[in-house]
């Protein structure tokens, strides 16, 4: 990774022309995707994705330059570049005296996925396939894919700041494809953690494969989901998509900092039910979505978006923040040296309630149960979001009755969010990648069993 | 070190290291993009990148590798983890490096232009407050975005094919809000062209206000059954989404129904699908794939009929028939796998106030979305919202909030029955506006 001295010389030509803020992020990443079809590898792709970002700040307004170029004249080139471009007045450059912070590595790793053998990457890789394939001879196909890798990353600013981080990321995706009459039906689980290889000592990998299994089985002999509004029940786990879609995404200063999110200017004010306190959490030990340090080094906090309905906290980065007169609050994310960084969520999850899950099933006398729940979208400006669910269950008179398939839930953040009437306590988190204009990162999303009092259901 | 000879030096020591044959696919590409927000220039973006990916046949198996950084030493590790991948492939699907000496279709370059940057800013700028003054009913401009886009791709290999195609291209988009009420209802709209002096902003600054102060007064309808009209756009992001259907790579994994439907019936009889990789229009047109076969204009689906999936050499190999040339490497960081270059619906005959005319009553869908979570290509269901429009009595009228409209894309090919003649090229996937009969719509009431 580049020194002090290089870093330095270029963050002094960056800040040449008078702007207030100049920083430079250095990635290095190697990584290894093994696919898996029918039993047999069918791929494996290992790969370098190497860069540097140089950003610069003036007031609101920010210039972002990045490369593959890593030599001292490359960089001084790309430093002069983003420098024109705030002004053409050149001053008289301020050194920059660059002190290295050291990072607390709360999320510790134990087996480096670069070094890990393929073999026993094979030998878990089958280990799932075997288990979703055999749980029932309606499983006709199973496909599993293992991707790894080591990420360092060096973050120096004109504030003096110079850090560093490592990070390995493990994930496996498993589908399980029933078929029956000439219909396909799917079960999916993906778990990943911020971690290296003993992850799979923390996990049931094949548990997890047959549990993808079952849903395509369901599915398969599931019929179509009705559409209309009704009360739904939305499990733990990926259930937390709701929150992330419904009020995640219009928390970020992203949308809030332009005054794009429907839930700008709100700070106090109550925006959800009671019942509903929400967190985004970067600092839990080694869950999918965490981090050490944002992307733009500062250190990662547990941020208390939503107490009991009152909103509390936006999650913001440096620009946003400067906009907002706000403090960064440690969520700065980007995919990758070819994005600057924005706020973005981490682990983000609806907190335990005190409702009984039994109670929450027992209250519903015509409506839904989302076991599992697919991905989604918002629209930050209106609150408008969508998403899928997985795995539905019919309810009737207070009883999980027969499967459906193909339902979709819509609605308005600001809407559902209120609607939260009953909040269980079985907290789990799920994984997922969420897109946005700083690209595609990891993150948690979570929650307990909860009721939303009505919902649009789409279905045939 | 300079990246072509970069290329040859991996493929000459991959030859050496013992590989049988080699390639390497890499691309270089520049950009630069500038958004305003509130009369002022807020963020300007400018890059240059390169990625280089080596695939390399070891005792009959594939490695495949790729890096950023392009050194003495990546050479190595471009070679070395290919090998060691390559040892642990077990599916013996039969792997191809292409070696015929062919002849390719020459497409139009693009010309130099040559813009200065102050231009690109006053015109963004202009944008902006060509939305504003559009309609008084728009509160504030979202976000308004310039970009443009240079690169070029190169295919070499160990049979001394050496291809390469450049392409470059400048959008502007941008986003409105207006107030509706208690509600705000937002529009956006994007141009993209070849050429920075054929992009229309006054048009553009048109489009987008329309699209966001047509929802004003939009009401909730029943839940229930209607006749639904897909508009252009919101047609081609559905077929985007389901485009992996017609794959030879996902077929070979079984996982696409259509695998063993050659030759058979899978749409409605006036449905024509097309995939053109030479069309002059095309943003993705190339005059050959990633593989270096030539590429040429093909019938996927005539009449009705599925004709041939897409192919790449080695599912082509797979299935007995000859590589339709659609061989795609989505980055240097994929493996080879297919893709439509520039796949569309053909144009029917009537205008799109023609078509709904003949619904009568129904549903304009002009916007899709979650089709990215809502919609599965293994089995071809889909749930996803929808926003649009009442048609009443032939004519396009009252816009409606969000709904959800489900059903499932093979069945919504067969129940294809009217067509547009509406068709765009704006991506490498499109259709015209489709009728596609009658589809349970969920709504708030």
């Amino acid at each position: 990774m580049l020194g002090r001295q290089i870093l330095g010389s270029v963050l002094k030509v960056a800040m040449s022309t008078g702007a207030d803020f100049a920083e430079v992020y250095e990635e290095d990443l190697l990584s290894n995707v093994i696919s898996l079809n029918n039993n047999l590898i069918d791929s494996i792709v290992s790969g370098r994705n190497y860069g540097i970002g140089i950003r610069v700040i003036k007031g609101i307004n920010s210039i972002y330059a990045y490369t593959n170029e890593n030599s001292y004249s490359a960089l001084i080139q790309v430093a002069q570049k983003v420098a024109d471009a705030i002004s053409e007045i050149k001053l008289e450059g301020i050194d920059i005296n660059l002190n290295e912070r050291m990072n607390e590595n709360i999320h510790p790793i134990l087996f480096m996925p670069q070094s890990y053998d393929t073999k026993k990457k094979i030998e878990i890789v089958k280990k799932a396939y075997q288990a979703a394939k055999s749980f029932d001879s309606q499983i006709t196909q199973s496909t599993v894919s293992l991707a790894d890798s080591e990420k360092e990353i060096l973050i120096a600013n004109s504030d003096g700041l110079y850090t560093k981080d490592r990070r390995a990321v493990v994930r496996i995706m498993i589908t399980a494809i029933g078929s029956k009459n000439g219909e396909n039906q799917i079960g999916y689980e993906a778990p990943g953690r911020l971690m290296g290889y003993e992850m799979f000592e923390t996990i049931d990998v094949e548990e997890l494969a047959r549990k993808a299994s079952l849903t395509a089985i369901t599915m398969l002999n599931a019929k179509n989901c009705p559409a209309g509004v009704m009360p739904v029940a939305i499990e733990n786990g990926f259930g937390g998509v709701i929150f992330h879609e419904a009020c995640g995404h219009s928390l970020e200063a992203t949308s809030v900092a332009k005054g794009n999110s429907v839930f700008a200017g709100k700070l106090g004010q109550q925006i959800a039910s009671s019942k509903v306190t929400a967190i985004d959490d970067g600092t839990i030990k080694n869950a999918w979505g965490s981090i050490n340090i944002d992307d733009e080094g500062m250190k990662s906090q547990k941020n208390l978006l939503i107490e009991n309905g009152i909103l509390k906290s936006y999650m913001v980065d440096k620009l946003n923040g400067i906009r907002m007169d706000s403090k960064p609050t440690g969520s700065a994310r980007r995919q990758s040296y070819k994005f600057a960084p924005t706020s973005r969520m981490t682990n983000t999850y609806i907190d335990n309630g005190n409702d009984k899950n039994e109670d929450i099933i027992s209250s519903i006398n015509d409506g839904l149960y989302a076991k599992k729940m697919g991905g989604g979208s918002v629209n930050p400006i209106t609150g408008e979001f969508n998403f899928s669910v997985q795995e539905g269950y019919l309810v009737k008179n207070g009883k999980i009755t027969e499967p459906v398939r193909g339902a979709s839930l819509i609605g308005k953040g600001s809407e559902v969010l209120m609607d939260i009437d009953m909040v269980g306590n079985n907290l789990e988190y799920g994984t997922g990648m969420c897109g946005s204009i700083s690209g595609s990162i990891r993150v948690n999303v979570g929650q307990p069993l909860i009721r939303v009092s009505k919902m649009t259901v789409g279905g045939r | 070190m300079e990246i072509l000879n970069f290329g040859k030096k991996v493929i000459e020591k991959s030859i050496e290291a013992g590989f049988k044959e080699s390639e390497i696919f890499y691309k270089k590409a520049s950009s630069m993009s500038l958004s305003g927000f509130n009369k002022n220039i807020d963020s300007y973006k400018i890059d240059t990148t390169l990625g280089v990916g080596f695939r390399g046949i070891y005792n009959g198996k594939l490695g495949v590798s790729f890096t950023e950084m392009i050194d003495d030493e990546s050479i190595d590790f471009l070679i070395q983890s290919a090998k060691d991948n390559s040892i642990y492939i077990e599916n013996m699907d039969k792997e191809f490096i292409f070696n015929e000496k062919c002849e390719y279709k020459k497409l139009s370059e693009i010309e130099n232009e040559d813009i200065d940057l102050k231009d690109k800013k006053n015109k963004l700028l202009e944008l902006e407050k060509l939305i504003l003054d559009n309609d008084n009913r728009i509160t504030k401009v979202a976000g308004i975005s310039y970009g443009n886009i240079e690169g070029e791709i190169f295919i070499l290999n160990s049979y001394g094919i050496e291809l390469s195609h450049k392409y470059k291209y400048h959008f502007f988009s941008g986003n409105a809000v207006c107030k509706d009420g208690e509600n705000k209802r937002n529009g956006g709209h994007y141009d993209i062209k070849k050429y920075y002096n054929e992009l229309d902003i006054e048009k553009l600054a048109n489009k987008i206000a329309e699209k966001t102060v047509e929802n004003i007064g939009a009401i909730d309808i029943k839940t229930k059954k209607y006749k639904i009209v897909l508009q252009n756009d919101a047609a081609s992001s559905l077929l985007s989404t389901f485009s992996g259907i017609f794959s030879g790579e996902l077929a070979r994994k079984g996982l696409t129904l259509l695998k063993d439907k050659v030759g058979e019936t899978i749409a409605a009889d006036c449905v024509n699908i097309i995939d053109d990789p030479l069309l002059e229009e095309g943003f993705d047109s190339m005059p050959f794939d990633f593989e270096g076969v030539p590429t040429y204009r093909k019938s996927i689906v005539q009449d009705g009929k599925l004709l041939t999936l897409i192919h790449n050499l080695k599912t082509a190999n797979y299935f007995g028939v000859k590589t339709t040339g659609n061989a795609l490497r989505s980055g240097h960081e994929s493996g080879m796998s297919v893709c439509f270059f520039n796949c569309f619906i053909e144009n029917g005959n009537l205008k799109l106030e023609e078509l709904m005319e003949k619904v009568s009553d129904g549903l304009l869908i002009t916007s899709l979305s979650g089709l990215h979570a809502g919609a599965n290509t293994i089995s071809g269901d889909f749930s996803i919202a929808a926003s649009g429009f009442i048609i009443k009595d032939g004519k396009k009228s009252t816009p409606i909030e969000q709904v959800t409209i489900a059903s499932n894309f093979f069945d919504v090919l067969k129940s294809i029955e009217l067509i547009a003649n509406d068709l765009e090229h704006k991506s490498s996937i499109e259709s015209p506006s489709l009728y596609i009969g009658e589809l349970s719509v969920a709504s708030k009431i």
